[in-house]
């Protein structure tokens, strides 16, 4: 291992650092509405405080539980969807590549609510 | 030489990896967040606890709420309250848990003359609104359960439960929530817990304000609306936020709507002025007897009741039948 | 001519281990979220093959185990994910290489990252997400360290297996 190989090393660590702090910044905010893309169109918004499974077309569902989102069932081959970790925070998304399935977390109009009262 | 330096960075590379695998939400404010929900008091449950032990506590909080479900459920064969409305002797000896909250139970409808009643029970067996095809009980039906409704003749010392007749039979649905979610913020409380949010179903009570200090938001929900639009946003800091409304169950049949807040005096659903209140103050339990009253009552008795028992006149209109009351 | 039969044999055996790495790469449960993102293990070969013979080699294994292993076990998303992926790997690892001052670890470091780097790429023309931003870091460091394992895996076999099996 040369010098270089280590500039080189920590190059990356430096940016994957920036990068990670850059977008840890811009998400501090839980979010609060679940926004369901399919190819990249609006599909639907729903409420992250309300718990409910949504069938995005008829080949994918998802679930809101507990404020966060999963993907409970798709028919794509690799399933990765299903597999992702649950999604809560402003931002953060779970893709279903083949269906052109998008889960993001976005600020809504009910933005700003920790909790439910009903 | 070379290749010594290598694994050395190797290791340190692999350790870098493994950090990114075990992510936990919350780590950047520094407190993390452990929650669950579940199933409990016939609605759905989540408690969010922010504080180390949480992982420890979400066990001991889901005990709790099981021992309180077999405390307090109307329909489990096992639960203590089943035990009472199917006794064989009309006195019996009950925990403290029942007995705190059917001593609350009594002491409304004494305050509401008995316009909020715990004995509705056989009145409310009748009544099904989960059911796929609601029916209206028949009059005959109703007006013979009515007579077994009456909060007087139930007698409460200590621990001891005393019942004048053998057919009453107790409901406590508009408090067992409020209960259980002051014996959950206990149990928090004594394990040092500086933040904290505990919904039973709807039933909000909070510890402290966010592990960030800010208030928590609690969203109140509007009225026949899909859930989650809200009436508006209050700022609440450790206390807790409980409403009763006439939205929560119901069906419509032949144009008419029945909803689930029954009238003791007539075993139908209460016809108010009110579709919903709010309340908002340190006792979950209390906030839960004083909405549901406050519903039966309506609006002008409701108001003097909320002044004799240390409410100050702020009542507030959300909404024209919607009103919010914060202590 | 014996060196060209010798070497076409040895292209053929690399790239049916790049096949197998492929496969078992397949078997490690790698979500880092975006879907389609592979682990890289494959690159093993691709640096061995563009250190022991030239890009030229490294390229041709590289699209046939691509092709091959997309049409066994993947999808056409899967191989536009590592075509995307291999290509700018390759491109960069070249470069890198001819610069002196950089070890095989260092060029294989640079090609583990621009391997998810160009996945990332199609990922964010596919899905068209900013949500995807998210996952850079972690995708970064992943090849960072894939990139350090296979180029220190690379250079064993220079140690320790016969300099004439290649040529």
């Amino acid at each position: 291992m040369k010098k270089r190989d280590l500039y080189l090393a920590a190059a990356v660590l430096l940016s994957a650092g920036i990068l990670w702090a850059a977008t840890g910044l811009l998400q501090k905010k839980e979010g609060s509405t679940l926004s369901i893309f399919v190819d990249n169109e609006l599909y639907g918004t729903y409420s992250l405080w309300e718990e409910q499974e949504i069938a995005v077309g008829d080949t994918n569902i998802c679930s809101i539980q507990n404020g966060e989102v999963r993907m409970i069932s798709a028919d794509c081959p690799d399933q990765i969807c299903v597999h992702s970790n649950t999604i809560s925070k402003k931002g953060e998304s779970i893709i279903c590549m083949p269906n052109r399935v998008v889960l993001e977390i976005t600020e809504g109009e009910n933005g700003g609510m920790d909790i439910l009262a009903k | 030489m070379m290749i010594k330096k290598g694994m050395f960075f190797g290791v340190f590379l692999l350790f870098l990896s493994f950090l990114l695998t075990g992510c936990r939400s919350g780590m950047g404010t520094g407190t993390e967040e452990f929650s669950r929900s579940g199933f409990y008091f016939d609605t759905s449950i989540s408690i969010k606890i922010y504080d180390e032990q949480g992982e420890a506590l979400l066990k001991k909080c889901f005990s709790l709420c099981n021992d309180l479900e077999y405390t307090f459920s109307r329909t489990l064969r096992d639960s203590e309250l089943y035990q009472v409305n199917h006794r064989s002797e009309n006195q019996v000896e009950i925990s403290d848990d029942l007995a705190n909250v059917i001593g609350l139970g009594l002491e409304y409808g004494r305050k509401t003359n008995g316009a909020f009643d715990i004995t509705i029970c056989p009145v409310a067996e009748l009544w099904d609104f989960k059911s796929e095809d609601p029916e209206v009980p028949s009059a005959e039906a109703l007006k013979e359960a009515l007579e077994k409704v009456d909060y007087t003749s139930v007698h409460l010392n200590e621990n001891t439960l005393t019942f004048d007749r053998s057919d009453t039979m107790l409901d406590l649905g508009a408090i067992a929530k409020g209960y259980a979610a002051d014996q959950l913020k206990k149990l928090l409380l004594e394990a040092n817990v500086k933040s904290a949010v505990i919904n039973l179903g709807g039933n909000v009570q909070t510890i402290g304000a966010k592990p960030d200090g800010t208030p928590w938001n609690v969203g109140i929900q509007k009225p026949f609306a899909p859930s989650g639009e809200t009436l508006a946003v209050v700022e609440v800091t450790d206390q807790s936020v409980v409403c009763t409304g006439v939205y929560e169950r119901y069906f419509d049949l032949d144009g008419k709507r029945y909803h689930h807040v029954l009238d003791p005096k007539t075993g139908y659903p209460v016809e108010t002025d009110l579709d919903q209140i709010t309340i908002i103050c340190g006792e979950s339990a209390l906030a839960d007897v004083l909405s549901t009253s406050c519903l039966l009552l309506g609006e002008e008795q409701a108001k003097a009741l909320l002044e004799e028992n240390g409410f100050s006149n702020t009542w507030l209109h959300l909404d024209e039948r919607c009103a919010m009351i914060k202590q | 001519m014996k060196n060209r039969s010798k070497r076409m044999a040895m292209l053929g055996i690399m790239t049916a281990f790049a096949l197998i790495l492929s496969y078992v790469e397949s078997l490690i449960p790698f979500f880092p979220g975006i879907p389609g993102i592979k682990l890289g293990l494959a690159n093993l070969i691709v640096v061995l093959l563009l250190y022991q013979y030239s890009w030229h080699e490294a390229l041709l294994v590289s699209a046939v185990r691509i092709l091959v292993s997309g049409f066994l076990f993947g999808n056409l998303m899967s191989i536009l994910f590592s075509l995307a992926g291999a290509s700018l790997s390759l491109l960069c690892m070249a470069l890198l290489k001819k610069i002196p001052g950089f070890s095989v670890i260092g060029v294989s470091i640079a090609g583990g990252c621009t391997h998810n780097i160009g996945q990332f790429l199609v990922a964010m023309f596919v899905v068209r997400t900013g949500g995807l931003f998210y996952y850079l870091p972690a995708l970064l460091i992943s090849g960072l360290v894939t990139g350090f394992l296979i180029g220190f895996a690379a250079s064993l076999p220079g140690k320790y297996l016969p300099r004439d099996i290649w040529k």
